[in-house]
């Protein structure tokens, strides 16, 4: 695992972070790349939105009529 | 089949939450029939039960609560008898990355500020558009990112109920994620209907 990670590389590890143990390169090299690039960082933070949106589908109840 | 007579919840209580409880499945499992026997199970289940609901939940929640472990059989028994094909997911990773991504790598178009976006979470308009993104997933795609994030499965459950090899399991849920947080950004916080 090299050291800089394009933003299409990083994209990968960052969904696979959510769903297996990154190694301890793979976790080196993501958290250097997350920490320069904002656009990465922000797609991170959607992937977790995206989690917690998913748990709580289908949602609130409807409002009362 | 009688309910118990210390029962708080009546049977058509729990009728007025099938429609979105047939959505919830048939999301899931895309198969009408199989929805439906899905749904039928929960409410029979919920009404032998029902005198054992607290009351600490809404009745919605308690009810998807039952039905996500019949969806899971529903799913074991489906790839028992007729594996799912992968036609429908065969979009090369390749091909799904050089539409986001430059040849170099970079993004083409930066991913958008999202700004606070825990405000959609309390809203019932936005998981109708979450619903509405995740009907756009192909079959298999849509199958894996379900049960991992709306069930919470761990990855290896997933792919020995798909029957697929982990590497496969976290494309489909990559690819997942990448065309949901794009279709939720251009239908609903492009859209402006954050407030």
């Amino acid at each position: 695992m090299k050291l800089l990670l394009s933003c299409k590389e990083a994209s990968r590890l960052i969904s696979e972070d959510f769903d297996r143990d990154l190694g301890v390169a793979e976790r080196a090299s993501l958290r250097v790349h997350l920490a320069i690039c904002v656009a990465c960082a922000r797609m991170t933070r959607q992937f977790e939105f995206l989690r917690r949106a998913a748990r709580q589908y289908p949602g609130p109840d409807d409002p009362p009529r | 089949m009688t309910s118990p007579a210390t029962s708080g919840i009546d049977a058509l209580e729990l009728q007025k939450h099938r429609p979105q409880l047939l959505k919830f499945a048939m999301l899931q499992l895309r198969n009408a029939a199989a929805a439906e026997d899905a749904v039928q199970e929960t409410l029979v289940a919920a009404l032998q039960a029902s005198s054992g609901f607290a009351g600490q939940s809404s009745v919605k929640t308690w009810l998807v609560g039952i039905l996500k472990h019949k969806i899971i059989d529903a799913i074991r028994k489906q790839s028992r008898e007729q594996p799912l094909g992968t036609a429908d997911d065969e979009i090369d990773i390749h091909d799904l990355q050089d539409a986001v991504y430059r040849e170099d790598g970079h993004f083409r178009e930066d991913p958008a500020d999202w700004g606070d976006p825990e405000a959609a979470l309390r809203q019932r308009k936005f998981f109708e558009v979450l619903e509405r993104c995740m009907e756009g997933l192909p079959k298999k795609t849509a199958r894996a990112f379900m049960m991992r994030e709306v069930m919470g499965l761990e990855t290896e459950e997933i792919c020995k109920d798909l029957g697929i090899t982990s590497t496969n399991c976290w494309v489909l849920l990559y690819r997942a994620r990448m065309a949901l947080r794009e279709c939720l950004e251009g239908r609903w916080f492009a859209a402006g209907e954050t407030i």
